[in-house]
């Protein structure tokens, strides 16, 4: 345990962190921050942006970076709404747009010199 | 999804190549990793991603919109940094980066409730940025003198 606390401790610092911010924004504001209204919305903002970031940390782990997420994101949402609109069963519509978001991915490490 | 990428780094020869080429792309060639394989699936793996995340927020939105998030880009960077991945590449953990953007979030909406005005937002994300970077660079050097100061003694 000890071991482990000591090789993690740049994540030990940032759930400090986290839990520090929690505890001002409590004393901050205590009737709104934790009402489950307030959860409900910082629920609905966190996973486009998780996504978003998986992807852009698997970038950075290679030594690169992509500022292109988010326009490859925008692109692939309006080509998968047109195709849901134009075919309309809509089931597996996520497949469409994850396939469509690979193949404006493909082409990047062409124009990287490798 | 988070699991699976958790997985492919840690536990896939292809997860530990993206490491190696982040940590020096010489030595990663020398040991023999295909560069250009690497990278190739790098993007691609990117672009399925926002795939993803383009129709989570176009179900949350209930629209799609060509520029509804230009801009986040520096959120999302902010949040990698902030989950202690190094800028260069070769380091850093997905549990850190969840963390990150937890705190981003939280930092975000407890500011608009505080009753900031939302401009003020991303002069806060700059700041958070800003600290997260300098502490990660200061403990790094702080890191390096040891060991220095270990193989001198």
């Amino acid at each position: 345990m000890r071991r482990f606390l000591n090789y993690h401790r740049d994540l030990v610092a940032l759930t400090a962190v986290l839990f520090g911010v929690a505890a001002v924004m409590l004393l901050l504001s205590p009737e709104r921050f934790l009402t489950p209204n307030n959860l409900r919305s910082m629920a609905f903002q966190l996973p486009e942006i998780g996504i978003l970031t998986l992807a852009m940390m698997v970038a950075m782990l290679h030594g690169g970076i992509n500022l292109a997420v988010i326009g490859t994101a925008n692109l692939t949402a309006i080509i998968a709404a047109l195709v849901v609109h134009a075919v309309m069963p809509a089931s597996g519509n996520e497949w469409v747009a994850a396939a469509l978001g690979l193949s404006a991915g493909l082409p990047r490490p062409y124009w990287l010199a490798c | 999804m988070v699991i699976l990428t958790a997985w492919m780094l840690k536990y896939t020869v292809l997860g530990r190549s993206i490491y190696a080429l982040g940590g020096s792309q010489i030595a990663s060639v020398r040991v023999g990793f295909n560069i250009f394989k690497t990278r190739l699936f790098v993007y691609s793996f990117m672009g399925f991603v926002s795939g993803f995340a383009a129709v989570v927020h176009t179900a949350l939105v209930q629209s799609a919109i060509p520029n509804s998030i230009v801009g986040r880009e520096l959120d999302v960077i902010a949040a990698v940094v902030l989950g202690g991945a190094n800028i260069m590449g070769g380091s850093g953990s997905l549990l850190g980066t969840c963390l990150g953007v937890a705190l981003l979030a939280m930092l975000g909406n407890g500011l608009t409730l505080i009753g900031m005005s939302s401009y003020w937002n991303n002069v806060m994300v700059g700041l958070v940025l800003l600290v997260g970077v300098t502490i990660s660079a200061v403990q790094r050097n702080l890191q390096v003198r040891h060991r220095v100061t270990k193989l001198n003694a």
